[in-house]
């Protein structure tokens, strides 16, 4: 049996940190949005972070899978952010009429984090 | 490794091993100083030179030493770009979902040589994205032809072209009010937006052709 490769997905205390290195085709995704619920259940993990530095180009497919992605996890419960776009994959993005609306978004990793973070707090404070 | 430097070891490694191919072009690259990213003609009579010393060191024949120094500098010579122009004209294949990257890695490429933005090279990488993988979704097979318009106004043109199925009720995908399950509009509709001109005609059961335009636009 061939190995299949697949998309890394790191546990950082109880986070999940998915890096988007490679260009998505529709496997990808597909195993993508599978090891990830996986991946959420097994860890029971609170927070995933989905970078897409790495993606040279988010056309609508792309735009969509990653959206997919963040709305799978947060209808599991998972707090959900999108870090590394590049500045202009977003003005190119808007220009385009997607809509990545319900997404927390952050600049880079460490930022991400710190949404997390600041995203458990003010849940446990309204709880 | 980048292109250039694969297409080297190629040639060097039907007459010394691939190690030795190896050894033989990284030594050379350091040696001459050369940035193998950013060849200009001169450059590549430098990074020649220091091929031809290595393989004098390691290519006892005489014959095939010469034919491997013969194909290199051939190779370099034509493969310098400084001052060279981008081809006027590109047609990538449409296959699967590879080529996809491919068209997209060429448009912007095309964009880049032709002197537009980082934006406007995204914007069209994007479209072509678009195109392509509605070609891949829809269509099967089709082709992305890529020109470089020289006359003012300069413009990158590009032509998706497929014999697929042909685009249903293309006015109600177009508006924006039709909600299709397969995103084809939406790709469609962002590209319309991205591109400056853009034109569909597509005919049910015998294929569609899409041709967008962008202006090169000065930085100001």
């Amino acid at each position: 049996m061939s190995e299949v490769s697949s998309i890394p997905i790191i546990k950082l205390y109880e986070n999940l940190i998915v890096s988007v290195q490679v260009a998505l085709s529709d496997r990808l995704v597909v195993q993508l949005k599978d090891d990830i619920t996986q991946k959420i259940e097994k860890t029971d993990a609170k927070g995933l972070i989905i970078d897409v530095s790495g993606i040279d180009i988010m056309d609508s497919y792309i735009s969509r899978a990653i959206r997919d992605i963040g709305l799978i996890a947060q209808l599991m419960g998972v707090r959900t952010v999108i870090s590394g776009m590049d500045p202009m994959i977003a003005m190119t993005l808007v220009e385009m009429g997607l809509d990545l609306s319900g997404m927390n978004t952050a600049l880079c990793l460490e930022s991400a984090i710190e949404i997390l973070k600041q995203m458990e707090e003010s849940e446990g404070a309204r709880g | 490794m980048t292109r250039i430097e694969r297409e080297i070891m190629d040639i060097m490694s039907s007459h010394v091993s691939a190690i030795m191919a190896r050894s033989i072009l990284t030594l050379s690259i350091q040696w001459s100083g050369v940035d193998i990213h950013n060849l200009s003609p001169r450059d590549a009579r430098y990074l020649t030179k220091e091929l031809r010393k290595g393989l004098q060191l390691y290519l006892r024949d005489p014959e095939g030493r010469r034919a491997c120094i013969t194909r290199l500098t051939g190779y370099l010579e034509d493969n310098a770009h400084e001052g060279k122009k981008p081809p006027k004209n590109t047609i990538v294949k449409i296959i699967e979902e590879s080529d996809i990257v491919r068209a997209r890695v060429t448009g912007r490429d095309l964009c880049a040589h032709m002197g537009f933005s980082q934006a406007d090279q995204i914007k069209v990488a994007t479209a072509v994205s678009e195109l392509a993988r509605n070609i891949v979704q829809y269509a099967n097979e089709g082709e992305i032809a890529l020109t470089v318009v020289e006359t003012k106004p300069v413009h990158i043109q590009i032509v998706a072209r497929d014999v697929g199925p042909g685009i249903e009720n293309l006015d109600i995908v177009l508006d924006g009010h039709y909600e299709s399950k397969s995103g084809m509009g939406i790709g469609l509709r962002g590209t319309r937006n991205l591109m400056d001109e853009f034109d569909v005609q597509t005919k049910r059961g015998a294929g569609t052709l899409i041709s967008v335009r962008k202006y090169l636009k000065k930085e100001w």
